[in-house]
């Protein structure tokens, strides 16, 4: 966990003690998304603080003792949930989206180890003031 | 294992939820795909440890410098140029012989990124999490760092809009050194708390 500290110092990000920053190139994405969000003004930083921290004690209530924790996709979440909040885009439209891309033809496109389970949010407002219909085809 | 074609009853890999999300902004103007390289560029490889230890060296070697950092710690670090995102709060605390600060962020991430980069995945680990304030000592201790008992441990959680810098203490028999000898001493885990520097 602590490397020995006379190998390197700290000069030297992206990798620490081995680490890369982002595990994956989605991750990454993922993170600039939300940081340019912000930077334009989207949403305030806690607001989207609150989405994850509400993502991630959802995630730890329900998870099972040896589930692997996976922080990007609880980020990835709360983007989303953000998001749908301010009615730039929904779940739903995601979800197609998403879909339509998966029909693409696949050449070598990077595999992620897993699939995911991605969550629908859900909704803690109910009632969505969003005028935003959904696109589903 | 290959990435599913989004069967029915399949969900999709989160990669591509990612990029679909990216189209959506994208083609609705929210997010500029040039500016979001550069952002991540920044992070993946400007923005790191480094930071925080050109300010933990300089306040080990100018202790007007070392004032400031203690008063004012986001101020003290602007001085570098360092200023961001999560950082808008930042406060040093100082560890002595006598006292040791550790800093954990109990409700997600919450760390100081202008100066220390993004959080390690052990950061931002559950167990971490959960232990670190209940039981700091034996979780210091399996991370490598053994405190004596009479040593006083303070747990900063980050969860408010306080993000902390933890300064580690000078090692001893560095006193030759320079401030640009003393940056590559300076390890993120000890400006997190959960490791001291150690001497060349």
């Amino acid at each position: 966990m602590t490397a020995p500290l006379d190998i390197e110092g700290p000069a030297a990000p992206p990798r620490s003690n081995g680490e890369l920053v982002f595990a994956e190139p989605w991750e990454s994405r993922a993170f600039g998304m939300a940081v340019s969000l912000y930077e334009a003004g989207a949403f305030t930083w806690p607001e989207f603080q609150a989405a994850l921290i509400a993502r991630i004690a959802a995630w730890e209530a329900a998870a099972a003792p040896d589930e692997p924790y996976h922080y990007y996709r609880l980020w990835l979440a709360a983007l989303e949930d953000t998001l749908a909040g301010r009615c730039a885009v929904s779940a739903d439209e995601v979800t197609a989206r998403t879909l339509a891309l998966a029909q693409r033809p696949r050449t070598t496109t990077t595999a992620t180890a897993t699939t995911t389970s991605t969550t629908t949010p859900t909704d803690p407002g109910a009632s969505s003031p969003c005028a935003l219909g959904s696109v589903v085809k | 294992m290959t990435p599913t074609d989004g069967g029915p009853g399949e969900a999709p890999p989160v990669a591509l939820r990612t990029e679909a999300l990216e189209q959506l902004l994208t083609e609705r103007g929210l997010v500029d795909p040039k500016v979001m390289n550069e952002i991540i560029t920044t992070y993946e490889t400007n923005v790191g440890p480094l930071n925080g230890a050109k300010v933990v060296a300089r306040a080990w070697t100018d202790p007007e410098y070392r004032r400031r950092l203690l008063q004012d710690g986001t101020a003290a670090i602007k001085e570098f140029g360092f200023s961001g995102p999560q950082g808008e709060h930042i406060v040093v605390v100082e560890n002595t012989a006598t006292t040791h600060h550790v800093v954990v962020c109990t409700l997600c991430s919450c760390y100081p990124w202008p100066v220390l980069g993004l959080p390690p995945s052990w950061y931002k680990d559950p167990a971490y999490r959960a232990r670190v304030v209940k039981e700091p000592r034996t979780v210091l201790s399996e991370m490598g760092l053994e405190l004596d008992d009479d040593v006083r441990i303070t747990v900063h959680d980050s969860t408010s809009e306080v993000r902390w810098l933890v300064l580690p203490e000078r090692p001893a028999g560095t006193e030759h050194l320079s401030e640009e000898q003393l940056v590559p001493l300076v390890t993120r885990e000890a400006m997190v708390g959960v490791a001291k520097v150690a001497a060349p």
